[in-house]
């Protein structure tokens, strides 16, 4: 018993020291959840972007129709079963959004479309955002040459609309969606090089930088620890939008027949699909772009949100 | 600085921008492993004719001469032969741009004055249902991929107007049947100078739904932009003076307030014109409209090389004097701003 007693104290002394230390942190953390919940348009981008997510990891046990997996050159593609009895069937509560040309259930193609579209998202923002960010840190830190070539080869990429650059590189490449990832990368890198440039430039001649230079900290160890942790709301802010642009491009892509194979659940792919037989069957382009558009919305408004509680100018 | 000596600064800094965007194409497109011999010629053509194709584009010798040759023939004006028309890339283009220009003016001629006037009307009656509106707008504007709204009208105008026989604006084409003679390519230009009110009239009816759909996403940048540069201009000291001593709430907003939030949002046009420009691919090939979008569209189905970086590069010529134009706007409108930096 007294034992007991004796333990609960040092927990107690453990999570009383710890929240001591951390009050700071922890009353920033609060007060930002309470930014976050007074936001109303943001926690229904939270709602949006946690349903898409949800879908894409419940589709399997939700769609009322399995796809199958080939290996086609090395790379794994979908295979829909056919139904030819049941071709065009308009919405019912058989099939939600219809069926196809080829009688596929297309309310089962839309929820697997939002893991294809989230694995582009995730695959193409993290790399180009790790990829710029550390460009436009050295390039701040550094100054001189370095910041120059760096720059001026970002003002190439930046001078050519990114969607007319991503079309041409995957149409070099050729069909695919690894293609479609690799060239939205290509376009996606120059703003996050920028962005990062600009706060560099503007913190590393505050005083904290300058005090942790001064004991002797590494370049590396100050680019890393020092200025890159208060350089990160805009880059998360800006993630958080274009991980919806992106999916949004690539659909386009997919649309344009320039990423996954015709038949795959990849939205764009089926709106294309549907814009061959949009007078005969219109809930065909109709419900893959809705998903779209609320995948989008969800990650514009949680962008936005985020923008206003990370922003000390517009906290107040 | 002078205006022509900054225009002619700005013209040669496109210099490397445009050597950058063909570098970076021709790497990636030496980079796969297609013959642009049997990609051009067919894959029944005789070994001969693709032996003739590899000299007579230099194709065997090494990658630096390969681009020196391709980027020699660039400065002639020639940008090699269309893989699609199997005619030079320029004809194409020369013959396609006037629908495409006269699209993005007519969506442009739309979104801007639109977004401005939604964008101070939401400003200025913040909070109330007129600025919920607009915001819900701008917010749909960049959530909705024009691909799909396009497909949308096309569905709403057949589908939904048909059943009660309004079947009003047509869905494909710039018109139904192409005109005789053309002089500038622009047809609601060529109507009004040959006089042929009908024509005018059907040209304008095919670009309504193409233009909306092209312009509605531009007008929500725009409608957002205007908005938030109102908002901080109409919180400043001056804005109260002038309401303090009694100029009429019409020219506060207007003169005084707009002229000085009139930067943010004439920067923002000149690069929505850019997404305007990529949009047109998308809209040229839902609404069947022949220029330039929908031959790169033919082109990325194709992979055609020459067809493919004659539009790149002719689209950031496009992109990068329409940002010019604004800025040199923009130090006209602005005397703050001097062209160049200090």
């Amino acid at each position: 018993m007294a034992r007991a007693v004796v333990v609960e104290t040092e927990t107690e002394n453990l999570v009383r020291r710890f929240l001591e230390e951390h009050a700071a942190r922890i009353a920033e953390l609060k007060y930002s959840l309470f930014l976050f919940r007074k936001n109303r348009l943001a926690v229904v981008g939270l709602v949006l972007l946690l349903t898409t997510v949800a879908l894409a990891f419940l589709a399997p046990f939700l769609a009322l129709q399995q796809p199958s997996y080939v290996l086609i050159n090395g790379e794994e593609q979908q295979r829909w079963a056919q139904d030819l009895g049941a071709t065009f069937l308009s919405p019912s509560s058989a099939h939600p959004f219809g069926t196809d040309n080829l009688g596929v259930d297309w309310y089962s193609k839309v929820l697997f479309g939002a893991g294809t579209a989230l694995q582009v998202g995730l695959l193409v923002v993290i790399p180009a955002s790790v990829l710029g960010s550390l460009l436009g840190l050295i390039a701040g830190y550094k100054g001189g040459l370095v910041e120059e070539i760096v720059m001026r080869i970002t003002d190439i990429f930046l001078s050519v609309p990114g969607l007319v650059l991503a079309i041409a590189i995957t149409a070099v490449l050729g069909r695919s969606i690894v293609h479609v990832v690799y060239a939205l990368i290509i376009t996606w890198w120059p703003w996050y090089t920028r962005i990062v440039r600009g706060q560099v430039l503007s913190i590393k001649e505050r005083q904290f930088v300058e005090s942790a230079r001064s004991i002797g900290a590494s370049p590396a160890r100050l680019m890393l620890r020092h200025i890159l942790p208060n350089s990160a709301s805009p880059i998360i802010v800006q993630g958080s939008m274009d991980f919806g642009y992106v999916i949004l491009t690539a659909a386009g892509l997919g649309f344009l027949g320039l990423g996954a194979p015709p038949g795959t659940a990849e939205w764009g792919v089926m709106i294309f699909e549907g814009l061959n037989y949009l007078f005969q069957a219109p809930w065909m382009a109709t419900f893959p772009g809705l998903a779209i558009v609320l995948a989008v919305l969800g990650f514009n408004l949680l962008g936005d949100g985020l923008r206003d509680i990370l922003d000390p100018r517009l906290r107040r | 600085m002078k205006l022509w000596e900054y225009v002619v600064r700005r013209l040669l800094a496109l210099i490397p921008v445009l050597v950058g965007v063909t570098l970076i194409t021709f790497i990636l497109w030496k980079a796969i492993p297609v013959d642009p011999a049997r990609a051009f010629l067919g894959p029944k053509a005789p070994q001969s004719l693709v032996d003739q194709y590899h000299r007579l584009w230099h194709l065997d010798d090494p990658l630096p001469n390969q681009y020196l040759y391709y980027m020699g023939n660039l400065l002639r004006g020639d940008l090699g032969v269309s893989f699609v028309y199997k005619i030079p890339v320029t004809d194409v283009l020369f013959a396609r741009i006037p629908a495409t220009l006269e699209l993005t003016l007519y969506a442009m001629a739309f979104a801007i004055p639109v977004g401005i006037y939604l964008g101070i009307r939401s400003a200025t009656s913040r909070n109330r249902w007129t600025d919920h509106a607009a915001r819900f707008v701008a917010i749909l504007g960049v959530a909705i991929p024009v691909y799909w709204l396009g497909i949308m009208l096309k569905i709403f105008f057949h589908e939904g107007l048909a059943t009660i026989h309004l079947d009003v604006l047509p869905l494909d084409g710039r018109l139904d049947s192409a005109p005789t003679s053309t002089i500038t390519g622009f047809y609601t230009l060529d109507a009004i100078l040959h006089l042929d009110p009908g024509t005018f009239v059907a040209a304008l009816a095919h670009l309504i739904l193409p233009a909306f759909a092209l312009g509605f996403a531009q007008l929500a940048i725009i409608l957002r932009i205007t908005r938030s540069g109102m908002l901080e201009v109409l919180g400043q000291d001056y804005v109260r003076t002038a309401r303090a001593k009694g100029v009429p709430e019409k020219d506060v907003v207007f003169t005084h307030a707009f002229r000085n939030a009139t930067s943010a949002t004439l920067t923002v046009s000149g690069l929505t014109v850019g997404s305007a420009l990529a949009g047109d691919v998308y809209v040229e090939t839902i609404f069947r409209w022949n220029g330039i979008g929908q031959y790169f569209f033919q082109a990325a189905s194709t992979g055609g090389f020459t067809d493919l970086l004659g539009y790149v590069l002719l689209i950031t010529v496009f992109y990068v004097a329409a940002n010019l134009i604004v800025d040199v706007l923009y130090a006209t409108l602005d005397p703050q701003v001097r062209l160049g930096g200090s």
